[in-house]
C-alpha cells in the first residue's frame, strides 16, 4: 500500500503518463493520413512509428515505478502557472483589439500578480514604463508592424 | 565625398528613427498604409512589394508599411485583408499563389474572387525549367525524348508540393505525356544544391534567382514557362515554343483591398501603383530581380485571377495532388 | 600569393572609415536584437534592406552581414542571464550558462562566450579566405541520404545532452520529432495533425516553443520558489575568468572552432547541428566532462565557438555557389542582386574588392563585438540583480512582442503560453527541454530527407550505405551511440548491484 502511493506520486509515472498520452494521440491521428510502405513511406508511417514507440516508453517508465517509484514530484503551485499563461493568452487576444500599450499594461501586471511581493506601488509605474518604451522602441524605432492604438480606439 | 557620407548616414539614422508625422490631411491616405504579405521576407514576391512600397510611398506621402504573415498557401494573411476594414489602409499582396490555394484547400475561410477588390497587378514574373550546365539536356525536346526512352528514370525538383513550380512542373509532365519523378524541395537552396549534386537532373524554378547561377556558366536554362521570352535573356526559347504547344504557367503580384473598399480609393491606388510600375527606376529594379513589371486596370487582375484558378484546378486534379 | 592579394583587396575595400561605422551600426543593431528574445535577424535585415539600398554594395553587404553575426552574438546573452535562448544556436548554451550565472559567474560566462566567439570567428574567416571554394565543393556532395545520416548522427549525440534519466531524454527526443512532424508534409502536401488550425500549416515554430520552455517555464519555477529558495543569486563572484577559468577554456574553444567550422559549410543544418555537438564532444572528451550541466565553463566556451564559427563558415556557400544557407542570407542575395551584384561562382573573380572587402569585414564584425560586449558586461550582470519580481514581467514583454512578431500571429503566443506550462510540468517531473528542442528541429528534416533518398533510389535503402559520406557518418553514428549509452548501463547496473 505504502510502496503503491510511493508510485502515485512518483515523477516516473507521471513522464510515462505523459509520453503514453502523446503517443497514442499521434498515432490514433495518424490512421487519417496513407500509411505507405517501408520502401514507399507515406505520410502517415513516420509518425506512427515514432507514437508507438513513444507510447512504448511511456509504458516502460510507468511500469517501472511499481517496481522502484522513484523520486516523488515536489508540491505544484498551480496559482503561479494560471497567472503567467493567462497573463500571455490576454495579452495575444487583446493586442489588435487595445493596441500594444494597454495590453502590455494588462501583460504586466496580471504577470506581475504571481509575485508574492506583488504591490500596486511598483506595479503599474512598472507596467506603464514597458509599455510605453516597448511601443517606442519596438514600434517607432524598429517599425515592427504592431498597433499602437487597437481597433477599438481607431488605431 | 565627405557630404555624401554625412547624408547616407542621416538617411539610415532617419530610417532608423522615421517618426511618421500625421499630418491632418482631407484625402487618402491621411495614416500609413499596411501591405499583409503572406510570405516571409526575402522572397521574390516579398522583393517586389517593398520595391514598389518604396516609390508608392513616396507618391503617395505616406509610409507603406509591409507586414509579413507566412502560412502555407497565404491563407492567414487574405483571411486578414478580406476581414479587414474597407478603408484602403489595409492591402494585400496578392499573387497566383492565392489562385492555386483556391483550388488546392477542401474550404477557404474566404472567397479568393469575391471577398477581394482588385486593385492592380504589379509585375509577372517566369519559371525557368533548367539543368546542369555540362548536363546532356540541351532542350526541352532533349528532356521528353530522354523520358520516353528512359520510363520513370527521370527526376525533376521543385519545391514543396502545390507551390506553382511544382504545378509548373506536373503541368509540364501531363502536357508533355512523359513519365518523370517530380522530387519536390523545402526551398530553391534546396532544389540547387540537389541539381548540383545530380540528384535531379532537372529543375522548375522561379527565374530570378537562377539567373545570376546561369551567367556565371554553372546552370543552363532550358526553357522558360510563360507565353513570351524574358526580355533580359532573349536567346532562351519558351517551353510552348519548343515542343509543348499551348503551355504556359507564370507567376504574378498585385495588390487587393478588402471587397467593399469605396471605388474612389481604389481608383487612386490604380493610377498610383500604375504610375510607380512605370518609372524606369522601378522598372529596372524589378528586371534585376527577374520581374517584369506590368500594370493593369482592376478588371484584368480579376479576369486574371479567375482565370488562373481555372487553370491550376485542372493541373491538381490532373496530377491527384491530395486537397488539403 | 593570390589570398594575400585578395585579403590586402579586402583591407582597402573594408577599412573607409564609413565601412567602419556601417559595420559597427550592423553589429550594434544585431545585438540589440538579439538580446530582444524572438526578434529574428531575417525581420530586422528585411526592415533595413531599403536603408541599404542607398549604400554601395560592400557598404550594405558589410552592414547586413554585421546584423547577422551581431544577432547571433546577442542571443546568447540571454541564455547566459535569464535562461531564454532567442536563437536554436543558443540552446546549449542554457545549459551551463545559465547555471554558471545562478552561481554568481554569469560574468565569466559571457567574458567566456565573447572570447570563444571571437577567436571562433577569427579562425572561421581564415578559413573562408583560404579553403572556400574546395569547402563549398564538399557541400555539394551532401544530398538528402548524407543530411537524413547527419540528422540521425545529430539525434544521438542530442541522447549525450541529457543530464538525467537516459529513458525519459529518448521520450522527449521522439515527443520533440513527433511534434516537429506537425503541419504541411513536404513529400506528399498532406497536413498532419493540424487539427484544422490554419496556423499549424508550416509547423510548430521553433521560437515559441523555446521561449515557452525555456522562458516561461523557468518564471514560473523561480516564482514558485520565492519565498523559499532564491534561485537568483545577488552575489557576483568575478566578472572576468581567472586563471583556472583560462585554462579550462582553452581546448573546448579549439574543438568547437573546428567543429563548427566544418559543420557550418553544409547548407541546411549544418550550423544548426554544430553547437550541439560541440557540447556532445566536450561532455565525451573534456576532462570536467562530468561537471557539464551544472555551469563548467566547458559547456559554454564549446557550443559558442562553434555556433559563431559555425555563423560565418555558412557564408561559404553563399559567396562561392551563390547558394543562401539561411533566410538572412537569402535576404542579402536580394540586396546585392537589386545593387546589380550578381552573386554566384563569378563573384571572386569579378568583384573582388566585394568578395574580400566583405570577408574582411567579418574579422572586423567580430572584433567590434568583442569590444562592444566585454564593457557591457557589468552592465548585463547588474541586470541580475535587479529584484526578480521587477525583472520577470520585464521578460514576459520581451517574449510576448518576440513571438508575436515572429509571423505577426497571435497563434504563436497561445503556443507560447501552452508550451510555458508543458515546460513548468516537465522540469517537475525532471524530463530535459534541450533534446526535446533538437528533436523538433531535427525531425522534419530528418523525415523529408529519409524520404527523399527513398524516392531518388526507387525505395533502395541501401542507398545510404553505398554512398559513401552517408555511410561514413552512420559509422560515426554508431560508435557515438555506443559511447552514449555504454556508460548509462553501466551505471544503471551498478546501481542495480548496490540495489541489492
Amino acid at each position: 500500500m505504502k510502496n503503491l502511493r510511493g508510485t502515485l506520486s512518483s515523477k516516473d509515472l507521471w513522464s510515462g503518463l505523459i509520453f503514453f498520452f502523446f503517443g497514442v494521440v499521434f498515432v490514433y491521428f495518424g490512421r487519417n493520413y496513407q500509411m505507405g510502405t517501408a520502401m514507399r513511406m507515406g505520410p502517415a508511417y513516420f509518425p506512427t512509428l515514432l507514437g508507438a514507440l513513444l507510447t512504448f516508453v511511456g509504458i516502460i517508465l510507468m511500469a517501472k515505478t511499481f517496481i522502484k517509484p522513484g523520486d516523488k514530484v515536489e508540491s505544484m503551485r498551480y496559482s503561479k502557472v494560471i497567472y503567467i499563461t493567462l497573463a500571455n493568452l490576454f495579452f495575444a487576444f487583446m493586442l489588435r483589439r487595445i493596441g500594444v500599450v494597454l495590453s502590455i499594461v494588462l501583460l504586466v501586471l496580471i504577470g506581475a500578480y504571481a509575485s508574492q511581493k506583488f504591490k500596486w506601488s511598483y506595479a503599474m509605474p512598472l507596467a506603464l514604463g514597458l509599455a510605453i518604451g516597448s511601443a517606442i522602441i519596438f514600434v517607432l524605432l524598429l517599425h515592427l508592424p504592431l498597433p499602437i492604438l487597437g481597433q477599438w480606439f481607431g488605431g | 565625398m565627405r557630404r555624401r557620407t554625412f547624408l547616407i548616414t542621416f538617411s539610415i539614422v532617419t530610417i532608423l528613427l522615421c517618426f511618421t508625422t500625421y499630418a491632418a490631411e482631407q484625402n487618402y491616405p491621411t495614416k500609413p498604409i499596411r501591405v499583409i504579405v503572406g510570405f516571409g521576407p526575402g522572397g521574390v514576391a516579398d522583393l517586389t512589394l517593398r520595391i514598389v512600397a518604396q516609390k508608392l510611398s513616396a507618391q503617395l506621402g505616406q509610409q507603406i508599411l509591409v507586414e509579413n504573415r507566412p502560412s502555407a498557401g497565404g491563407i492567414v494573411a487574405a483571411d486578414a485583408v478580406a476581414k479587414a476594414q474597407p478603408d484602403g489602409y489595409t492591402l494585400l499582396l496578392m499573387s497566383n499563389g492565392n489562385a492555386v490555394s483556391a483550388s488546392l484547400f477542401k474550404s477557404l475561410p474566404y472567397d479568393t474572387v469575391n471577398d477581394f477588390a482588385p486593385v492592380s497587378t504589379l509585375g509577372f514574373f517566369d519559371i525557368a525549367m533548367f539543368a546542369k550546365a555540362d548536363s546532356k539536356f540541351q532542350t526541352v525536346k532533349d528532356v521528353i525524348s530522354y523520358a520516353k526512352a528512359n520510363p520513370g528514370k527521370l527526376n525533376i525538383g521543385t519545391i514543396n508540393v502545390g507551390s506553382t513550380q511544382n504545378l509548373s512542373a506536373e503541368l509540364f509532365k501531363g502536357m508533355a505525356g512523359i513519365e518523370a519523378t517530380i522530387v519536390p524541395y523545402k526551398n530553391s537552396p534546396d532544389v540547387l544544391v540537389a541539381l548540383r549534386g545530380n540528384d535531379v537532373q532537372i529543375a522548375f524554378d522561379m527565374l530570378a534567382p537562377i539567373i545570376s547561377q546561369y551567367k556565371s556558366g554553372v546552370v543552363r536554362i532550358i526553357a522558360i514557362t510563360s507565353n513570351r521570352r524574358f526580355s533580359p535573356l532573349p536567346d532562351i526559347p519558351t517551353i510552348a515554343e519548343s515542343g509543348v504547344p499551348g503551355y504556359q504557367a507564370s507567376s504574378w503580384n498585385a495588390i487587393a483591398a478588402p471587397a467593399k473598399t469605396p471605388k474612389a480609393i481604389i481608383d487612386r491606388l490604380n493610377k498610383e501603383i500604375n504610375m510607380a510600375l512605370s518609372t524606369q527606376e522601378v522598372k529596372t529594379k524589378l528586371l534585376e530581380i527577374g520581374v517584369t513589371a506590368q500594370g493593369g486596370t482592376p478588371e484584368d487582375l480579376k479576369n486574371l485571377l479567375i482565370s488562373d484558378i481555372k487553370k491550376w484546378r485542372g493541373v491538381i486534379e490532373r496530377a491527384n495532388i491530395p486537397k488539403q | 600569393m593570390e589570398i594575400l592579394t585578395g585579403l590586402a583587396t579586402g583591407f582597402q575595400a573594408a577599412f573607409t572609415p564609413m565601412n567602419l561605422l556601417y559595420c559597427l551600426i550592423g553589429v550594434f543593431i544585431g545585438t540589440l536584437i538579439g538580446v530582444l528574445p524572438g526578434l529574428g535577424p531575417a525581420a530586422t535585415v528585411a526592415m533595413l534592406m531599403p536603408a541599404s539600398f542607398v549604400l554601395p554594395p560592400v557598404s550594405s553587404l558589410i552592414m547586413l552581414a554585421g546584423i547577422y553575426y551581431g544577432a547571433q552574438y546577442g542571443g546568447s546573452t540571454t541564455s547566459i542571464l535569464v535562461n531564454l535562448p532567442g536563437e536554436a544556436s543558443s540552446i546549449v548554451t542554457t545549459l551551463d550558462g545559465y547555471q554558471m550565472a545562478l552561481q554568481g559567474r554569469a560574468g565569466v560566462a559571457l567574458a567566456t562566450a565573447a572570447i570563444g566567439s571571437f577567436f571562433a570567428g577569427t579562425f572561421a574567416t581564415v578559413v573562408i579566405a583560404f579553403f572556400a571554394p574546395p569547402l563549398a565543393k564538399v557541400a555539394l556532395k551532401f544530398g538528402a541520404p548524407e543530411y537524413f545520416s547527419l540528422m540521425v548522427l545529430g539525434l544521438i549525440a542530442s541522447i549525450v545532452l541529457a543530464r538525467g534519466s537516459l529513458l525519459k531524454a529518448i521520450g522527449m527526443i521522439i515527443l520533440g520529432l513527433l511534434l516537429g512532424i506537425i503541419g504541411t508534409d513536404v513529400n506528399s502536401g498532406v497536413q498532419r495533425y493540424t487539427f484544422g488550425f490554419r496556423e499549424l500549416m508550416d509547423g510548430i515554430g521553433f521560437v515559441p516553443v523555446a521561449m515557452g520552455m525555456f522562458g516561461l517555464g523557468e518564471i514560473i519555477l523561480n516564482l514558485e520558489r520565492e519565498g523559499v529558495a532564491r534561485r537568483v543569486i545577488k552575489e557576483i563572484k568575478n566578472l572576468m575568468p581567472t586563471r583556472e577559468d583560462w585554462k579550462r577554456m582553452v581546448a573546448p574553444i579549439l574543438r568547437g572552432t573546428a567543429l563548427g567550422s566544418f559543420l557550418g559549410i553544409l547548407p541546411g543544418g549544418g550550423a544548426l547541428l554544430s553547437s550541439f555537438a560541440a557540447y556532445s564532444v566536450e561532455k565525451k572528451m573534456s576532462k570536467h566532462g562530468d561537471e557539464l550541466g551544472r555551469g563548467a565553463i566547458e559547456g559554454v566556451a564549446a557550443p559558442e565557438s562553434a555556433n559563431n564559427a559555425g555563423a560565418q563558415t555558412s557564408f561559404i556557400p553563399m559567396l562561392t555557389l551563390g547558394i543562401p544557407t539561411s533566410p538572412v542570407m537569402a535576404l542579402m542575395i536580394g540586396a546585392m542582386v537589386i545593387q546589380g551584384v550578381q552573386p554566384g561562382p563569378s563573384v571572386m573573380t569579378e568583384q573582388p574588392a566585394l568578395f574580400w572587402g566583405v570577408i574582411v569585414s567579418m574579422w572586423m564584425g567580430n572584433f567590434f563585438l568583442l569590444i562592444l560586449n566585454l564593457p557591457m558586461i557589468g552592465l548585463w550582470v547588474r541586470l541580475c540583480m535587479v529584484p526578480y519580481h521587477l525583472l520577470y514581467p520585464a521578460i514576459l514583454v520581451f517574449c510576448a512582442i518576440g513571438v508575436f512578431t515572429l509571423s505577426n500571429s497571435e497563434f504563436d503566443v497561445y503556443l507560447m503560453a501552452i508550451f510555458g506550462i508543458l515546460g513548468y510540468i516537465f522540469a517537475k517531473l525532471d524530463c530535459e527541454p534541450a533534446p526535446m528542442l533538437l528533436a523538433l528541429i531535427l525531425g522534419p528534416m530528418m523525415e523529408e530527407h529519409l524520404r527523399r533518398a527513398l524516392v531518388i533510389s526507387r525505395g533502395d535503402p541501401m542507398i545510404f550505405l553505398t554512398r559513401p559520406i552517408s555511410l561514413g557518418i552512420l559509422i560515426v553514428a554508431a560508435i557515438a551511440l555506443v559511447v552514449a549509452v555504454l556508460p548509462a548501463i553501466r551505471i544503471k547496473r551498478e546501481e542495480a548491484f548496490k540495489g541489492d
